[in-house]
Order: C-alpha cells, then sequence, then structure tokens
C-alpha cells in the first residue's frame, strides 16, 4: 500500500504547478477565487507530502526492499530510529524531506497571514508553490523514492555508518528547517517587487521569518560540527569541506540581512541591498542542496548518488537568478534611499563594513567551495581547496567581525563624536589591552589566539556594559531593583537584548576556535598495560594507560572496544573506551572516539588502529597492540556553550512581544513598549 | 485495486479542495482590511517612532553628548510626526476610525514642550520627560 506515496508525488507535482499558475494570475488580476485556489493549494501539498514521507517510512519499518531507495539505506537489523530517519538518509527521500518542510513553512505563512499582507500573498503563496513544483519534478521524474527494482535482494544495503548516529534524527532536519525557512523571506521579496509595495511592511514581516530560518541553520551548523566531532573520528568539528561550506553560505548572507534590515528600518537605506541579499540567501539554499544532493563536489558527506539531478538544479538555479535579477531590475526605481550615510563613525557605517565583510567571506567559501568544478572545467583536473586557503581568508574576517561587534553596540545611529567613542571606547579597549597583556606574561604568543582573546575581551566588556548601562538606567527611571530592571530591561527590548546575547555566545564561540591554536596530539602504538602522556595548554597532565581490548557482537555491527585508563595530575579520571566498529552490512570499519570532557578542554581518544584484530575476533591473540592518537583539545566545550547561547539570544530576539492592551484598560496602564513607547528602558 | 480506490479517493479530496474554490467562484480576500497606503505609513510611523526609541536609548546609555542628541533628536522628532501625521491622514482618508486595533489610543497627548506625543506613551519623545 506504501505505492500510494507515488501517487501523492504526482498529485503533489500537478497540485504544485496548478497553485502556482492561479497565485500568480489571481495577484495579477485581482480574482479573489483564483488566489484561494493558489492557498488551498499549499495546504493540498503540504497534505500530499505528508502522505508520501509517511508511505516511505512505512516502507522502511517494512524492510520493503522492493523500492531501490530503501535497498540502499536500510537493511533488516537497522535500528528502528534509523529506519525513521531513513526519509532523509539518501538523496532521493532527503529531497522529499526538503520539500515536505517547505510545504509545512508554506502552509504555516498562508495560515498565518490569512487576514494580513493580502496584497503579497497570492505572489507568495505563487513562490513557494513554483519552489515545491520544481522539487517534485526533481522527485518524480529524476530521483524518485518509490522507484522498483527489477528484482527483490533479501536484505538491503545498509545505512551509511556515519549516519548511524543520534544525530542523524537531529542535524539533518535542523539544517534542513533552516534551509527551507529562507524560501519564506524569498516569497515575500518576490511578492514585495511584483506589488511594489517596498515600503518598510515587508521587510517587518521578513525579518522575523528570516531570523527564524537563521536561528535553525545556526542550529544546525553547530548541530553538525558536534556531528563531526563525535562521529568522523579526526579530532576536530569543522573540515571546510563542501558541504559544511554549503550550509555556511545562506548563514553568512542571512546574517548580513538581519544587520542591514535594521538601516533599512532605521533609516531607509539599503533597501535594494536588502532585496538582494534576502533572494540572494534563498539562492545559496538552493545552491546547498544542489552541493550536498548533486554529487558533483566530493566530500566527506558523500550522499548523492545521481548527478542527473545536478543539471536539473543548475537549470532550476539559473532561471531563479535571472529572474530575481529581472524583477530587481524592473523596480530599480523603487529603491531610492530615504537618507545617506552621513559619518563614518555611526552604526550605519559598522553595519556597512559588517555586511562587507559577511559578503566577502560569503565569496571566498563560494570560491574554494566550486574551484574544483571551475578548475576541471578550465584545466580539465579537479583542484581541491585544502583548509589554508578558508584559514588565510577568513580567521582574518572572522577578527573583523569580532571587533565590528564591539563596535556596533557601543556606537550611536547617524554620528558619533570622537569624544563619545572616548568615554564608551576606553573601558573595552582597557579590558581587551589588558588581557592581550596578561596573555602575553602567562606565554600566549600566537598572534591569532592573541587578538582574538583581545578582541573577545573588548567585544565582551562592550555587551556586559551594554546590559549594566541599559539596567541601571531602568533601575533608576522606574525604581526597580537591579534583577527587576534588567528582567523588564530584556522584556521590553528583546530585538536589541536578544542580539547582544547572540553576540555573547559568538563571543564564546570565538574562544572556542582560537583554542584549537594550542591542540596537544601524540600517536602511540602500545601493548596493553602499557601508558602515554600529555599535557594540556592548561597545564594538566593526562597520563593514558591501555588496559584490554574486547569485542562483541552488537545488533548490525561487531565492535571492537578498547579500555583505557585515564589519571589527571596523577588522579584517578575514569575510563575511556574508543571503539572500532565493523557493519556487517557494508563491510566498513568505523572509529568511534572517547571523549572526556571538562569546562575548558576535551581529553579526545581515537582508537586508530589494531594491529592483530583478525586474532582478537579467533580468539588466537587476545592482548593486540593498538594505536592510539591523543589530543587535547582546548576550549571545544565553549563552541557547544556559545552555539547554545546564540540560539537562546536569538530566541529571545525572535520571542514576540507582549500584544498591546485593549480599551478597556486605562491609558496609562497600558504596557508602553510594543508600541513604540519612547523610552523603551 | 484497492491502491486505485485509494488514490481514486485522494485524487478527489485534493482536487475538491484546490478545485473548488475556482469553479465555485469562493473569493480570498484581496487587500487588508486598511490599505496598502496607511498600512505602509503605520510601518513607518512604528520604524521612526522606534529609531527614537533607540536615540533615547542611545543617550540614556551615554552614547551621545547632550548636544548631538538634542540635534538628533529634532530631526528624528520631526520625521516621526510627518509619519504620525501621515498615517493619521491615510486613516482619515480610509474612513478608518483613528487607533482602530489599538485601544481607545484615538488622544495623542501634547507635552508642556509642544511636542505632540503618539496615543500610549509613556514619555515625550519631544524633550524624554515622564508624561
Amino acid at each position: 500500500m506504501t505505492q500510494i506515496g507515488e501517487v501523492a508525488l504526482w498529485l503533489a507535482l500537478l497540485v504544485a504547478g496548478w497553485g502556482a499558475a492561479l497565485g500568480f494570475y489571481g495577484g495579477r488580476t485581482g480574482r479573489g477565487h483564483l488566489v484561494l485556489g493558489a492557498e488551498r493549494s499549499v495546504f493540498a501539498v503540504f497534505g500530499l507530502l505528508v502522505t508520501a514521507s509517511v508511505a516511505i517510512i512505512a516502507a522502511f519499518l517494512q524492510s520493503d526492499f522492493r523500492y531501490k531507495y530503501v535497498a540502499g539505506y536500510s537493511n533488516r537489523e537497522l535500528g528502528l530510529f534509523y529506519k525513521i530517519t531513513g526519509l532523509w538518509a539518501g538523496q532521493t527521500g532527503s529531497l522529499v524531506f526538503w520539500a515536505l518542510l517547505l510545504a509545512f513553512f508554506s502552509s504555516l505563512v498562508v495560515l498565518q497571514n490569512r487576514r494580513r499582507n493580502r496584497e503579497f500573498m497570492p505572489y507568495v503563496a505563487g513562490t513557494v508553490l513554483t519552489v515545491l513544483a520544481f522539487f517534485m519534478v526533481v522527485v518524480v521524474f529524476a530521483s524518485n523514492p518509490f522507484q522498483v527494482m527489477d528484482f527483490v535482494p533479501p536484505d538491503g544495503r545498509g545505512l551509511n555508518p556515519q549516519l548511524q548516529n543520534y544525530w542523524m534524527t537531529i542535524h539533518p532536519p535542523t539544517l534542513y528547517l533552516g534551509f527551507t525557512c529562507f524560501t519564506i523571506p524569498f516569497a515575500f521579496a518576490v511578492s514585495a517587487l511584483l506589488s511594489g509595495r517596498l515600503d518598510t511592511r515587508w521587510i517587518t514581516t521578513t525579518r522575523r521569518w528570516t531570523l527564524l530560518a537563521w536561528f535553525f541553520l545556526t542550529c544546525g551548523i553547530i548541530f553538525g560540527m558536534m556531528w563531526a566531532y563525535v562521529e568522523l573520528g579526526w579530532g576536530g568539528y569543522w573540515f571546510w569541506d563542501p558541504v559544511e561550506n554549503a550550509s555556511l553560505l545562506p548563514w553568512l548572507t542571512g546574517t548580513a540581512f538581519l544587520h542591514s534590515v535594521m538601516i533599512q528600518e532605521k533609516r531607509g537605506m539599503l533597501k535594494m541591498w536588502n532585496v538582494l541579499l534576502v533572494m540572494g540567501t534563498f539562492l545559496l539554499s538552493i545552491f546547498a542542496t544542489f552541493l550536498t544532493r548533486s554529487g558533483l563536489i566530493e566530500s566527506v558527506h558523500s550522499f548523492a548518488e545521481n548527478t542527473t539531478i545536478a543539471y536539473i538544479f543548475l537549470g532550476f538555479l539559473g532561471s531563479l537568478i535571472v529572474a530575481s535579477a529581472a524583477l530587481v531590475w524592473w523596480r530599480r526605481h523603487a529603491f531610492a534611499p530615504e537618507n545617506r550615510l552621513e559619518s563614518f563613525l555611526s552604526r550605519e557605517a559598522a553595519f556597512l563594513v559588517n555586511n562587507l565583510v559577511f559578503v566577502s567571506a560569503m565569496f571566498a567559501v563560494m570560491w574554494g567551495t566550486t574551484f574544483p568544478l571551475i578548475s576541471e572545467g578550465i584545466f580539465g583536473q579537479k583542484i581541491n581547496v585544502g583548509p589554508p586557503f578558508y584559514n588565510r581568508v577568513n580567521i582574518p574576517l572572522g577578527l573583523i567581525l569580532l571587533f565590528l561587534m564591539g563596535v556596533g553596540p557601543v556606537i550611536a545611529w547617524r554620528k558619533a563624536t570622537p569624544r563619545n567613542l572616548k568615554r564608551n571606547f576606553t573601558l573595552p579597549l582597557a579590558v581587551g589591552l589588558a588581557a592581550a597583556a596578561t596573555l602575553w606574561a602567562t606565554g600566549v604568543t600566537h598572534p591569532y589566539a592573541l587578538l582574538t582573546f583581545a578582541l573577545a575581551s573588548f567585544t565582551m566588556t562592550t555587551i556586559v556594559v551594554e546590559f549594566w548601562k541599559g539596567t541601571r538606567a531602568r533601575a533608576k527611571i522606574e525604581g526597580e531593583n537591579p534583577f527587576t530592571a534588567l528582567v523588564h530591561l530584556v522584556e521590553r527590548n528583546r530585538r536589541r537584548y536578544g542580539g547582544y546575547v547572540v553576540h555573547a555566545g559568538f563571543v564564546i564561540c570565538f574562544c572556542g576556535f582560537a583554542g584549537k591554536a594550542f591542540n596537544a596530539e601524540r600517536q602511540v602504538a602500545l601493548r596493553p598495560g602499557e601508558s602515554v602522556s600529555i599535557r594540556s595548554p592548561f597545564g594538566h597532565e593526562y597520563r593514558l594507560t591501555y588496559q584490554a581490548m574486547s569485542w562483541y557482537p552488537a545488533p548490525n555491527m561487531t565492535k571492537l572496544v578498547a579500555s583505557v585508563d585515564v589519571r589527571k595530575d596523577g588522579r584517578a579520571a575514569g575510563l575511556m573506551v574508543p571503539e572500532k566498529r565493523a557493519y556487517k552490512q557494508r563491510e566498513e570499519v568505523t572509529s568511534e572516539v572517547g571523549i572526556r570532557r571538562a569546562w575548558n578542554e576535551d581529553l579526545y581518544l581515537i582508537l586508530a588502529g589494531i594491529d592483530d584484530a583478525d586474532g582478537l575476533l579467533a580468539g588466537r591473540n587476545p592482548r593486540p597492540v593498538a594505536t592510539f592518537k591523543v589530543l587535547v583539545n582546548p576550549l571545544v566545550p565553549w563552541i557547544w556553550l556559545g552555539g547554545f547561547i546564540m540560539a537562546l539570544g536569538t530566541l529571545v530576539a525572535l520571542w514576540p512581544a507582549a500584544e498591546p492592551v485593549r480599551a478597556t484598560v486605562p491609558v496609562r496602564k497600558r504596557a508602553p513598549a510594543t508600541e513604540p513607547g519612547l523610552v523603551g528602558v | 485495486m484497492t491502491l486505485l480506490l485509494l488514490s481514486a479517493l485522494l485524487a478527489t479530496v485534493v482536487a475538491l479542495l484546490v478545485v473548488r474554490p475556482v469553479v465555485a467562484r469562493r473569493t480570498a480576500i484581496l487587500s487588508d482590511v486598511a490599505p496598502g497606503s496607511l498600512l505602509d505609513a503605520e510601518a513607518r510611523r512604528r520604524s521612526t517612532l522606534a529609531a527614537l526609541q533607540d536615540l533615547e536609548h542611545d543617550y540614556l546609555g551615554g552614547k551621545l553628548d547632550t548636544a548631538d542628541y538634542l540635534a538628533q533628536r529634532d530631526r528624528l522628532g520631526y520625521e516621526a510626526l510627518a509619519a504620525i501625521r501621515a498615517a493619521e491622514a491615510a486613516q482619515a482618508e480610509a474612513g478608518v476610525a483613528v487607533g482602530e486595533g489599538d485601544g481607545e489610543a484615538g488622544e495623542s497627548i501634547t507635552h508642556a514642550c509642544g511636542f505632540v506625543n503618539p496615543p500610549a506613551s509613556r514619555f515625550c519623545a519631544g524633550c524624554g520627560k515622564r508624561l
């Protein structure tokens, strides 16, 4: 009965095409019944995609190996969770999943706007349905999850071992939520261009959706880093892999938009730039999906198997770029700025530089990511660009951003005088310099790391001072105690203070990245009973003693587990159990690392090799020599902490403000800040 | 056979959902309750007032000299006033009751300094004093 899923996919294609045509034509001609048809189509496509997705999951749960997709990504012994996540385990299913999430957000936006933004909605529905129709074309004609094989294999090929991790249930959906959610701001941009209403209104609607997309994408990227850290087993969290880069591209432009949109809201400037950023961010999301799923660029995340869809994607991407550029050109006269940049010592200027840095970083990452394709086209040879290129370009850009994060909150809109700057910068600069001097005195001489910690101290001070000044002013004006004043301050200015919290998280993340400069690493071959010592940059001495090697069969795999006793500064610090896993179906061996976490550093242990694994399994050699790679990764926990704080800050900024109290309440008791109270402290 | 029946059922439900409004000419709302020009003016009013709020915030936070603050406040105050008047004019033109959806906010508050503040203000946008 799972074939009903294929029927649903075909119907979804037809309905998406029908609804897209109705939306655009209904909007253009002002015919309400056509617009209603388009909006209903959005709900119908969502329902049909839910049906198709349930059918795919049912096929996985029933181990229905008639289907090529199920046979390629599952086997009988695969756990229940991984069978459910089979929906997004491979290219085919993940395209359905992408469309499902987009249909979900599209339904949400239609529901949310059934009584407002009505001039925009026909085109919004038309745009999202066009994107959905494209995905349905790809799924139905080039990558059908219900493709039946000529014969039914007794068992499936199994899921890629690297995907057999609990992050599989968390990371891809979060990342895809981010990618798909960026379609909604794009749809509003298209609708603003088509309807000619390019005033502040579309941007205020778009901002919240962009923030939501940014939230998911940020979480998705951080989760991906966590997954890479525990699963890929090379000791790092970011490898500048094409698929990782793909997720970073829309994040960079999305972040730039979230800053530049403030300039449009406050000063009526950068209108065209904002439209271009919104459109570019969506196009980069499609590009990211194309990169991940086309298989044109080799990646450690090799999930793609069908390069035919690469050309369909490129065609769609090309059409979108041409159509977007044409729309912007058509409305080019509507983008006249209402104000001009009055001073380079202003928040506008700081945001402008911030935007340029983000977009430069995006171009640098894109250049490095697509260089293998470009080099193949020109020289006939794929030349991959490695981490040194990305680091050389992006570390300085990141440091500029870190500095701007400190400048932005301190500097005023329009114009700041040198005297103001002196007054507001003195303390943060002093703290930054003192941090640098202290670290230098304690032996930290790595230039980038030193600069990062100094700038982080500077920026964090500006953030703390902002909270302090705001709290103090509110406590003084309202007569509240400091804690209540702080809570009310954030509550009444969620966007501003949520943004500061995000900045604080970012600063902490940066410190975590800088910790890489002090990584300690050793690789040794040990016999049971032998030890290795490693010294952490924080001065701790870890002594690891290889005790024994054991093995046992587990569902879907055989595990070979090393037991390693750990002592920190001579005191017992537990047991680490790095593993090798031999998966039955794919005959692949993967490493499961052992990690001992502390607030400031991770002890990271990889079982790199076993001298006589066959002897161990056959019972001939119960005490094999094992090769271990031991790393001390300083400040890595700060990256996860910073990521958590960033997510928290985004939620604060995103959380809707309380609705204004209605007429029955006397004026003086009304909530002041939602309707902009004139002093919001 | 069951698949065929289910498919037919699914197709019928979907067709009823997406084709029926078109055939039956059931219409969707095409424009907001208030006209676009009014909504644009309202959005502009809100963003200008938010800019003024930020200015106050920056001043209270010690990021602006008094002279700078006063100069910017005057200019932004005029912009805010123009935005409020534009919004009110658009409201009047549209025949929409002033402050609809905004409680009884019809009464602007004129402070002793002469600045006309929007309804429900707790502080004067002109001089920053409590109303």
